[in-house]
């Protein structure tokens, strides 16, 4: 965090990082298995929970979701583009846990754009479950 | 909180939860692999495969969409291993409220809409074709926030915006630029 409080991207994840983030089998647009954007969205929480693949992989995430879940890959650098980077966040059990920034003073409707351009960006690392 | 009546659909959500409950009853009885089963009987990624790529004419869409709603009403808590309620039920009905005056709409050919549960109890509803794509999501019981997008000849066109969930007209003219050719 700056002095200000506010959450700043973290140089050292670099680019070439892949971010795991976990998809619920209700979040697919079938035909093609797309994901929605609702994927990248929350009422309640202001960023998106990853993990970083230098500290885990996508069998990793995977095993801490429910079995319906899924997981997409993003590439950090890719993420970087459209929102103001990922911060390492680790929690207990759980020390590759990053989140993307999501929150930066945007309007709901920018938000949108923003996850839906976080959702065309994630390619499957583990399909979720039929 | 603000509640939307919808008596007629709440009548058709209701008969979906209880054919669901008949389903997990008699679940040792049944023999599904011989033949064709109907919607309730489907597993949830069976029936929304099955349910969105179908086109539809006039309302028809509606229904279907109810069937995928319950589906994601009915997630437990932690859906997403991110510690999400299950979606918020003033939001269940507030989508429930839509669908019921779209019904009175008349509108073009819809496609199916997908329902998709966002994380700390949200609903969207989203369409896809082939050039085309329009989510609206239900910020809370009397907002929406929606984005459509266009591949037009220039590249990819976005926008986004808000409107009270009481205006319906938007919700309209929405669908009508999807279905529009």
């Amino acid at each position: 965090m700056d002095a200000c409080g506010c959450i700043q991207d973290d140089p050292t994840i670099p680019d070439c990082e892949l971010l795991y983030r976990g998809i619920h089998n209700l979040q697919l647009i079938r035909p093609g298995n797309t994901v929605s954007s609702a994927a990248f969205k929350s009422k309640t929480n202001p960023h998106v929970s990853v993990d970083l693949s230098s500290l885990s992989t996508p069998e990793e995430t995977h095993r801490r979701r429910p079995s319906d879940v899924g997981v997409v890959e993003l590439v950090a650098g890719t993420v970087r583009t459209i929102t103001p980077g990922v911060v390492r966040r680790p929690v207990e059990g759980n020390p590759a846990h990053a989140l993307i920034i999501r929150d930066f003073g945007l309007s709901k409707g920018q938000r949108e754009k923003v996850a839906r351009k976080l959702a065309k960006a994630s390619v499957w690392a583990i399909a979720p479950k039929e | 909180m603000t509640m939307i009546a919808c008596p007629r659909l709440d009548s058709i959500f209701t008969t979906l939860r209880g054919r669901d409950e008949c389903v997990e009853e008699q679940a040792y009885s049944i023999d599904t692999a011989s033949k064709p089963q109907p919607f309730w009987r489907l597993t949830q990624v069976q029936a929304i495969t099955a349910v969105p790529d179908a086109s539809a004419d006039g309302n028809e869409w509606i229904e279907k969409v109810l069937r995928l709603l319950h589906r994601v009403a009915e997630l437990p808590y932690n859906w997403d291993g991110e510690g999400s309620p299950r979606p918020d039920p003033g939001i269940v009905s507030a989508v429930k409220g839509l669908l019921d005056r779209l019904q009175d709409s008349r509108l073009g050919a819809i496609p199916v809409a997908f329902v998709c549960p966002v994380g700390g109890g949200g609903i969207q509803l989203e369409w896809s074709s082939s050039g085309k794509h329009l989510e609206i999501e239900f910020m809370d019981v009397s907002t929406i926030v929606f984005l459509k997008e266009e591949l037009t000849p220039q590249g990819e066109s976005m926008a986004s915006g808000e409107y009270p969930l009481a205006n319906v007209e938007s919700t309209r003219q929405l669908l009508d630029w999807f279905a529009a050719v």
